[in-house]
């Protein structure tokens, strides 16, 4: 591999990964959890979006049809009716039981019922509470049914941390989490999810008209070589800062997101009291043992 | 001529009392073999490697439970030996724990190894668990051939395969506990050291997840001319058995005498050059 100068370069290298290994390690990632966990189900919330529609299939072929439920969730006025249609397809194809269940009651409730007291919710606290009520939803069925709840995030929103807090980062496992967005989109294609889908642009959908790129100020394929470069290939940011074709003001933001948002990916921070063990700080233990 | 099995199978992340029976029914497997085999388990093959903090727990003495099971298993069975790993505890120096691989034959223990090189870098945390080994080089015999041990990144540090050969083993075990990160890394690394001394390099691997960490198995042998002649294949359960013979030591020191051609005043630069400055 020569050295990376340009960011073009660097996208390559991040387009070449192994993607038959990296199904196959996915898939026995997400049956090795299972068994061991003792699950009779494994609940999957499916958006119609590029993720949901790789991670459904993933699991499907880890645990086959009987194992599975998708639960399709989406809001009145906020999912387009494509991406209904899109998560319709997707589970048919995948041929698991479905349920689809409309959030936008629940979500509303909820924030009726808050702004009863005489607040006034902003636009990204009723998107968290979108996210939050799927999540409650994925877990009664799970709690129900002996399940584990299989999230659908990927590594490029978790390092960015674009996902809600106890929303759709809720999840008993991630089992695309360690994998850019750009990569998942071969990676669908490999495992079935027909080209649409596999290459619709990628968005949270917490309010009507909402986008990725809009929001994060560029496409996921010019935001994982940035990435990758920091995370993958350890490039020092300066190193970064002079590739060709890098947009600096894009790195920039990049880079205060991740920090704003590192809280995301931890336990909640306690105070240390005892010489022992203190959860999210010097805690250690396997979830096997 | 010496039959190794290498049982690359799923043991249990923290059960070691399901380990144990997983290890006591490879080993009753081969219990009426004729031929001398050896049975070559991973590093700290007993709890499954990876358990973090329950290390602490799991940690037992070389008189401890799960040992004298298998010694037991194993009284009067002379054709066979068996390497197990085990978090030692300590008990002269009392609360100290070792990553520490064991052979035993006879009913009894023929050879004991710790780690010396702890790797505590990207997913590793040996240091904070283990104490470093400090007594290098033994060498025990087995039905007439020779046998070290390095374990798992012992295996990067080549000064540790020279002193098993100098002092004459004809194989040496690297038990492993090795993730996906390191994958690409074992085959030239083994080769070489191999290459290096002219002895058999028998490499067994932990299977399986570990939490998110795929232990990708791909156990092998090495022949002492630096032929892979036998390799599990990776992510899976696979037994590997193979024959290794002392003649085929000699004959890779005539084609390649490298041990011969070593120029041990190198040895002593390495050792002055070695020493920290101050």
């Amino acid at each position: 591999m020569m050295y990376p100068n340009s960011i073009e370069d660097i996208r390559r290298i991040l387009l070449s990964i192994n993607i038959k290994e990296t199904a196959r390690l996915i898939k026995e990632f997400i049956r090795d959890y299972f068994e061991r966990a003792g699950a009779e189900k494994a609940i999957i919330g499916v958006s119609g979006g590029v993720d949901s529609s790789a991670t459904l299939m993933l699991t499907r072929r880890a645990l086959g049809k009987d194992a599975i439920l998708a639960l399709i969730m989406p809001h009145e006025g906020i999912t387009p009716e494509e991406d209904v249609q899109d998560a319709l397809e997707i589970v048919k194809l995948a041929n698991v039981e479905y349920k689809m269940i409309n959030i936008d009651r629940i979500s509303m409730n909820i924030k009726s019922i808050i702004e009863n007291t005489g607040i006034s919710l902003n636009r990204m606290a009723y998107g968290n509470i979108i996210a939050r009520s799927r999540m409650i939803v994925l877990y009664a069925f799970a709690n129900t049914l002996r399940g584990i709840v299989v999230g659908t995030g990927d590594k490029s929103e978790i390092i960015l941390g674009y996902y809600t807090k106890y929303g759709d980062g809720g999840v008993d496992i991630l089992p695309i989490g360690d994998v850019y967005k750009s990569q998942v989109r071969i990676l669908a294609k490999h495992v079935g999810v027909p080209e649409k889908i596999a290459m619709k642009p990628s968005s949270p959908r917490l309010w009507a008209g909402q986008t990725a790129a809009e929001e994060l100020g560029a496409d996921y394929i010019e935001i994982d070589p940035i990435l990758f470069a920091l995370f993958e290939l350890g490039m020092k940011i300066n190193d970064i800062l002079s590739l060709k074709g890098i947009r600096k003001e894009l790195v920039y933001a990049l880079l205060k997101r991740i920090k704003v948002n590192e809280h995301k990916r931890m336990f909640a921070r306690i105070p240390k009291i005892h010489k022992g063990p203190t959860i999210g700080i010097d805690w250690k233990f396997t979830i096997w043992r | 001529m010496i039959k190794v099995i290498i049982p690359q199978i799923k043991l249990k992340q923290g059960n070691k009392d399901e380990n144990l029976e997983l290890t006591i029914d490879i080993i009753k497997r081969y219990s009426n073999e004729k031929k001398p085999t050896l049975i070559v388990f991973p590093e700290l093959s007993i709890v499954g490697y990876f358990i973090a903090d329950a290390m602490y727990e799991a940690a037992e003495p070389l008189n401890g439970p799960t040992i004298s099971r298998i010694a037991e298993v194993l009284d009067e069975k002379g054709n066979l030996a068996v390497g197990i790993g085990i978090p030692e505890l300590d008990l002269k120096r009392r609360g100290l724990i070792y990553n520490t691989y064991v052979l035993i034959s006879s009913g009894k223990i023929i050879g004991v190894w710790r780690k010396t090189h702890l790797p505590t870098f990207g997913v590793f945390e040996e240091h904070r668990y283990f104490a470093r080994n400090a007594e290098h080089g033994l060498v025990v015999e087995f039905h007439g051939m020779k046998f070290g041990v390095m374990i798992c990144y012992d295996a990067f540090f080549p000064e540790i395969a020279r002193i098993y050969s100098l002092r004459g083993a004809d194989a040496i075990i690297v038990p492993a506990g090795s993730p996906l990160p390191s994958r690409e890394l074992w085959d030239p690394i083994l080769r070489a050291r191999a290459i290096e001394n002219g002895v058999y390099i028998i490499f067994s691997n932990h299977v399986g997840y570990r939490d998110g960490l795929m232990f990708f198995g791909e156990s092998r042998i090495i022949d002492p001319t630096g032929i892979i002649i036998a390799k599990a294949p990776a992510f899976e359960e696979y037994v590997l058995e193979v024959e290794i013979s002392p003649s085929r030591v000699e004959f890779a020191r005539r084609v390649r005498p490298t041990l011969r051609d070593l120029d041990t005043r190198i040895i002593e630069v390495l050792y002055k050059e070695s020493k920290p400055k101050t």
